[in-house]
């Protein structure tokens, strides 16, 4: 295995004392634990047990200072009154602040990726509120957003009045910060955008930035998924949760209700699985792990009923997993060049804020509202429209972007070894991913940062 | 309507309409505009004259916080009761259920048809183009949120296809049935595996946000088409 660490800085990961492989080492030839990597494969929003760690025998370390606010924290924007929304809006507003300003603490310059979208465009004006100067903008382009998105991400430029980088030239593809970013690391890490996120931290730090805020966490806080059907249907609200539900049946019609015993029999948090070729390319990736998919299916219930068994909603109990393990969503700089944060995806009380609000005001169905309601009527108070409400349609494949010079690759026998411990395929199939629908490059991208932290295993055997 | 719903609410958005019409070159401190919705011509000042010519152009709209900076001392509540604007509530709008039921029904036709006839219906719509005559309106009326919100509605009504290309052209037809140039397009790259399609009017696009796209069809080509 050719050494990847002569003349780099150690990451974050390194400076650990005990990490998970550490551990694995002195209780003998470390091992993957089969459960945990199944469901890191499967189903990465809710493991069976968020305590289990990636290598067997060993539980998972946490890291520390990541979530802030506290746990069961309540809120009630309705004590015996009708539900007020500006209230809840003034709450969820002051909790965004909070998280911001957490996260910027101590930072000299602010640095904000932004995408054109609304959740970085809220961190950003939130963090130029905060700081009381314009953050620096980071747009990466090349091919990696659409004319739209180019344009808001000028228009927030100018809007803000700061200082705009935008990173034009996409690096080629490499496996070097992969192997940084997962090396002595608890949790697989990056993945295929991890070399273009190397490229905007080094671009960020160079120009004097000391942190770099994502909009990471907004989609799973306040986008709609299938878990609210349930919370309204809960609440009697039936056309409200037929209308969040239609949208998760099957792409080939097979019938309304055959879709809905579907998404009610697999409560349907993943609807790229629900279309048949992509996951009989998905189940091929996954290997010898594909044949755990149905009992990681009844663990994952199992999860989610002892989590709601303590009084959250499905759609809460998913956030506070999903809120422990951001490593898995975004990457970091594998350079430790610059402190990388997810506000949004890092307040327990903004989730628990976003939690109290009533499902027919979270996502409502009507003339005016788009996807994630609640962060938009936020940014009204800071935006002006037409970055706030304006639509983006289309579908940028990505990947094919992301993947230019795959054949070429000069080290594509790195991943071989750590497969093999894995017991993962590496097939045709797996090297071509830019043939197969956008979603499914997820899959790809999450088994070849599975198989980078595998690499470990080389060294610590 | 709630307190916090008016004019004055920091989350509340201004949107322009399409049968409002303006004079094209105000001469004098104030200035005529006929408002269709009401049917009768009003005397507003040409500083709202300005405000409704921006807000024109601007297909999303515009928050109240905007409008405030960009237009100080513009009397709002007085533009929205006399519909110059329309005003969008942080809670939104209704949409009608006549709508909601006219796409369900449209929705189940186009599908019934695109399972008989393919990818016809769509190569139809497309060559045929806009309607002549219809309303190409410069700003974004709120009328196309109110059938995106009706399409998203019509799924949850059995028989209906989330396919975009049965959506698209269902809300198309029930645009051009309210004197919109509606017409289907195909949005898509030569890289991208997926094609997407969609109503379009215009500048705008009607995209209700929860259809499925379209698999690229590799098709071997028609020697009856030429090359």
């Amino acid at each position: 295995m050719p050494d990847v660490s002569s003349g780099e800085p150690p990451s974050p990961a390194e400076t650990t004392d005990h990490t998970a492989w550490d551990m694995a080492r002195a209780n003998g030839a470390p091992r993957p634990d089969r459960v945990s990597v199944s469901d890191y494969l499967h189903f990465p929003l809710a493991p069976s047990d968020p305590d289990r760690g990636m290598l067997d025998g060993v539980p998972r370390l946490r890291p520390d200072g990541v979530a802030h606010g506290g746990r069961h924290v309540r809120h009630s924007f309705h004590p015996g009154r009708r539900f007020r929304l500006d209230a809840a809006v003034d709450c969820l507003d002051q909790h965004v602040r909070e998280a911001v300003r957490a996260a910027v603490r101590g930072a000299t310059r602010v640095g904000v990726l932004a995408t054109g979208g609304l959740d970085s465009s809220v961190v950003a004006a939130v963090a130029a509120e905060v700081t009381g100067r314009p953050p620096l903008l980071v747009s990466i382009r090349g091919g990696l957003c659409g004319d739209l998105e180019s344009e808001l991400q000028d228009d927030l430029a100018s809007e803000l009045d700061g200082d705009h980088l935008i990173l034009d030239d996409i690096p080629p593809f490499t496996l070097d910060p992969l192997f940084r970013l997962n090396r002595g690391c608890d949790l697989p890490r990056g993945g295929v955008f991890s070399h273009v996120w190397d490229q905007a931290c080094a671009l960020a730090a160079d120009a004097g930035a000391d942190v770099l805020l994502t909009g990471e966490g907004g989609d799973e806080l306040f986008g709609a998924g299938p878990a609210l059907a349930a919370d309204l249907l809960a609440g009697g609200r039936l056309f409200a949760a037929a209308a969040v539900l239609g949208r998760g049946r099957r792409s080939d019609d097979a019938g309304y209700v055959s879709g809905l015993v579907r998404q009610l029999s697999s409560r349907a948090f993943l609807p790229a699985l629900t279309q048949p070729t992509g996951a009989e390319m998905a189940l091929r990736w996954r290997g010898t792990y594909a044949a755990d998919a149905p009992a990681a299916t009844a663990r994952r219930t199992a999860q989610l009923a002892r989590l709601r068994g303590v009084g959250l909603s499905a759609a809460a109990a998913v956030r506070a997993v999903w809120l422990e393990r951001p490593d898995l969503h975004a990457a970091a700089d594998s350079e430790a060049r610059i402190s990388c944060r997810w506000p949004l995806a890092e307040s327990q009380a903004l989730a628990d804020c976003v939690d109290a609000i009533p499902p027919s005001s979270f996502a409502p169905v009507r003339a005016g509202c788009q996807d994630k309601h609640l962060l938009r009527l936020v940014a009204r108070r800071r935006l002006p429209a037409r970055i706030t409400e304006q639509r983006k349609v289309g579908v940028v494949n990505q990947i094919s972007v992301l993947l230019r010079g795959i054949e070429r690759l000069p080290h594509r026998d790195r991943l071989t070894a750590a497969a093999a411990w894995l017991g993962v395929t590496l097939d045709d199939a797996f090297w071509r991913p830019s043939v197969l629908p956008a979603e499914l490059g997820l899959d790809w991208t999450r088994l070849l940062a599975l198989c980078a932290w595998a690499d470990n295993a080389d060294d610590r055997r | 309507m709630q307190p916090e719903d008016g004019p004055q609410a920091e989350t509340t958005l201004l949107r322009a309409r399409d049968d409002v019409w303006l004079l094209d070159r105000p001469a004098g401190p104030t200035t005529v505009v006929l408002a269709g919705s009401r049917g009768k011509y009003l005397r507003v000042p040409v500083k709202a004259w300005e405000f409704l010519q921006e807000l024109s152009g601007a297909p999303a709209g515009m928050t109240v916080p905007e409008a405030r900076r960009r237009h100080p001392g513009l009397r709002l509540a007085w533009l929205a009761e006399h519909g110059l604007v329309d005003l969008v509530p942080a809670q939104g709008l209704r949409s009608p259920t006549a709508l909601t039921l006219a796409l369900w029904r449209r929705n189940c036709v186009y599908r019934l048809r695109q399972s008989v006839g393919g990818w016809r219906d769509i190569r139809q719509a497309m060559e045929r183009g806009p309607v002549p005559g219809g309303r190409e309106p410069v700003c974004r009326p709120l009328f196309f949120d109110r059938v995106e919100t009706a399409a998203r509605l019509s799924f949850a009504l059995p028989g209906t296809s989330r396919q975009c290309t049965v959506v698209a052209l269902a809300v198309a037809d029930t645009l051009r049935r309210h004197g919109y140039a509606g017409r289907v397009a195909v949005l898509g790259e030569h890289d991208q595996v997926f094609l997407h399609a969609v109503a379009r009017v215009g500048p705008h696009v009607l995209d209700p946000g929860m259809s499925l796209p379209q698999l690229r069809e590799f098709a071997p080509p028609d020697p009856r088409r030429g090359a």
